[in-house]
C-alpha cells in the first residue's frame, strides 16, 4: 500500500463526488458506490479517494469486490447507486468510451488479430487521427522499450 | 507367447476400432468411386473395364446443368441469409438475458430434430396457401430455416471463445460499441462465420428431402436431378457425379482447415 488507506477513505466519506468539482488534486473519487449482483453486493456503500500522482493498491482475497470496483472506475459496469467523478468530473453515466483512462487488463488483452504497431496504435485509431500522426506516435512509443 | 501389457494389449485394441470405424464410414464412397469408373452401362460393383466416359456423359446432361446452376443459387442465397440472421441471433443469446430466451433457442435449434420432409411439406403448403408460385423464394427460406442451426452453433461457439476483456479493451480505449463490433468482435469472429457459412453452403447445396417438395421442374436443385435421373436410368453418371461431389466437398473442407483451423472453430482444443 503506497497510500494511506484511512486517510483516503475519511477523507472521501464525507465528501460527496459533486463537490470535488474543481478540486485539481483529486484524480478519482467513489462516493458511496454500491453494486450488486443478484442477492450478492460485491461492492457496499464505498467510498474512496486517489489524489493526483498517487499510487492506490486494493488488497485482498478474490471474491471481495476489487473486480468490480476497477470494472465500475473503468466504465463497464454502472453503479446502483452512489457516485464516480474523475478528475472533478461525475462520470457515473458515461460510458466507458467516453471516460478516456487507460485500464491494463490482467492477461493484458491484447488483440489477437492485430500486429504490435496496430496494438499499440488502437487507442490512436479510434481518436481518428491521422495515419502518420499514428505512425510516428506509434513509432515513439516503441522507441522506449 | 509371452502375454504383452495391458497398456499396449488396450492400444492395439484401439487402434483396431478406430480403423473399422473410419473403413464403415469410408466404404460406400469407395465403392461408389470405383463404380463411377466402370466402362458398363449398369451400376455394378466390382467394375471389369475403367473409363471416364461416365464423367464426360453427367457434366454433358442437361438437367444436372441445370440443377448445379440452381443449386448454386439456392446455396449461395440460403447459406447467405442464414449467416446474417444466425451470427445476428448467436450474438443475442450470447450477450443478453431476455424472456423466452431458452425457448428461442430451441425454437432456432429445431430443425435439427424435425424431419427435412416435415419442413418442406409445411413450406409447400405455406407456398400453396400464399399462393406463392414455386419460385426460388420458397426454396431459398427452406434451405435458410435448414442450416440456421449450423451457422448459429458455429457464430455462438465463436462467440464463447472470444475473450470479452478484448472488448472492453478496446472500450476503454475510446472505440464506441459499433467501432468495437467492426475492430474487434467481428474480425476475431471471422473462423466462426466463414465455417458458418461453409457448413451451411454444403448443407443447402446437398440437401434432397425438403427440396424434393418445394422445388419445380425448373428449379429442381442438382439432388432432386439425381433423383429424378435415378427413376428413369440407372447408369454409373449418378456415381460420376457423387465422386465429383465428394471431391468438392472434402476440398472445400481441406481448404478450410487448412486456413481457418476447424478444430479451432468446432472447440475441440483451447476451451474456456
Amino acid at each position: 500500500m503506497s497510500i494511506p488507506a484511512e486517510d483516503a477513505l475519511s477523507a472521501a466519506a464525507p465528501t460527496p463526488a459533486t463537490r470535488a468539482n474543481g478540486e485539481e488534486s483529486i484524480a478519482v473519487e467513489l462516493d458511496g458506490v454500491t453494486k450488486r449482483f443478484g442477492k450478492i453486493a460485491a461492492l457496499d456503500d464505498v467510498s474512496l479517494l486517489v489524489r493526483r500522482g498517487e499510487l492506490m493498491t486494493l488488497l485482498g482475497p478474490s471474491g471481495c469486490g476489487k473486480t468490480t470496483l476497477l470494472n465500475l472506475v473503468g466504465g463497464f459496469l454502472m453503479p446502483d447507486s452512489g457516485e464516480i467523478a474523475i478528475d472533478g468530473q461525475r462520470v457515473t453515466n458515461v460510458p466507458a468510451y467516453r471516460r478516456e483512462i487507460g485500464i491494463m487488463f490482467q492477461n493484458y488483452a491484447l488483440f489477437p488479430h492485430m500486429n504490435v504497431a496496430a496494438n499499440v496504435g488502437y487507442g490512436l485509431r479510434m481518436r481518428r487521427l491521422a495515419k502518420a500522426e499514428i505512425g510516428r506516435r506509434v513509432a515513439d512509443a516503441l522507441a522506449g522499450l | 507367447m509371452p502375454r504383452l501389457p495391458l497398456q499396449w494389449r488396450l492400444r492395439l485394441l484401439g487402434g483396431v476400432t478406430v480403423s473399422a470405424i473410419l473403413g464403415f464410414l469410408l466404404l460406400p464412397a469407395l465403392v461408389v468411386t470405383l463404380a463411377a469408373f466402370n466402362s458398363r452401362a449398369i451400376l455394378s460393383f466390382p467394375p471389369e473395364s475403367w473409363s471416364w466416359r461416365w464423367f464426360v456423359k453427367a457434366l454433358a446432361y442437361n438437367d444436372f446443368q441445370a440443377g448445379f446452376r440452381n443449386g448454386l443459387i439456392v446455396t449461395g442465397w440460403a447459406s447467405s441469409i442464414a449467416l446474417v440472421v444466425g451470427a445476428a441471433f448467436a450474438l443475442a443469446l450470447d450477450r443478453y438475458e431476455f424472456p423466452f430466451k431458452r425457448a428461442l433457442e430451441a425454437v432456432l435449434l429445431s430443425p435439427l430434430v424435425v424431419p427435412h420432409f416435415t419442413v418442406g411439406l409445411g413450406f409447400l403448403i405455406l407456398a400453396a396457401q400464399l399462393g406463392m408460385a414455386r419460385g426460388y423464394g420458397v426454396i431459398v427460406a427452406c434451405h435458410v430455416v435448414l442450416v440456421l442451426p449450423f451457422v448459429l452453433r458455429s457464430v455462438y461457439i465463436s462467440l464463447r471463445n472470444l475473450d470479452p476483456r478484448l472488448e472492453l479493451a478496446a472500450a476503454s480505449l475510446g472505440a464506441p460499441p459499433h467501432r468495437v463490433l467492426t475492430t474487434v468482435t467481428l474480425p476475431l469472429l471471422v473462423p466462426g462465420l466463414v465455417s458458418g457459412w461453409l457448413f451451411a453452403a454444403i448443407l443447402s447445396f446437398n440437401e434432397f428431402t425438403a427440396s424434393l417438395f418445394v422445388t419445380a421442374q425448373r428449379t429442381q436443385t442438382l439432388p432432386v436431378a439425381l433423383y429424378n435421373y435415378v427413376r428413369e436410368y440407372a447408369d454409373p453418371s449418378m456415381a460420376a457425379i457423387s465422386v465429383m461431389y465428394i471431391v468438392v466437398t472434402a476440398t472445400l473442407l481441406i481448404l478450410a482447415n487448412v486456413f481457418l483451423g476447424l478444430a479451432k472453430v468446432l472447440n475441440v482444443e483451447h476451451p474456456r
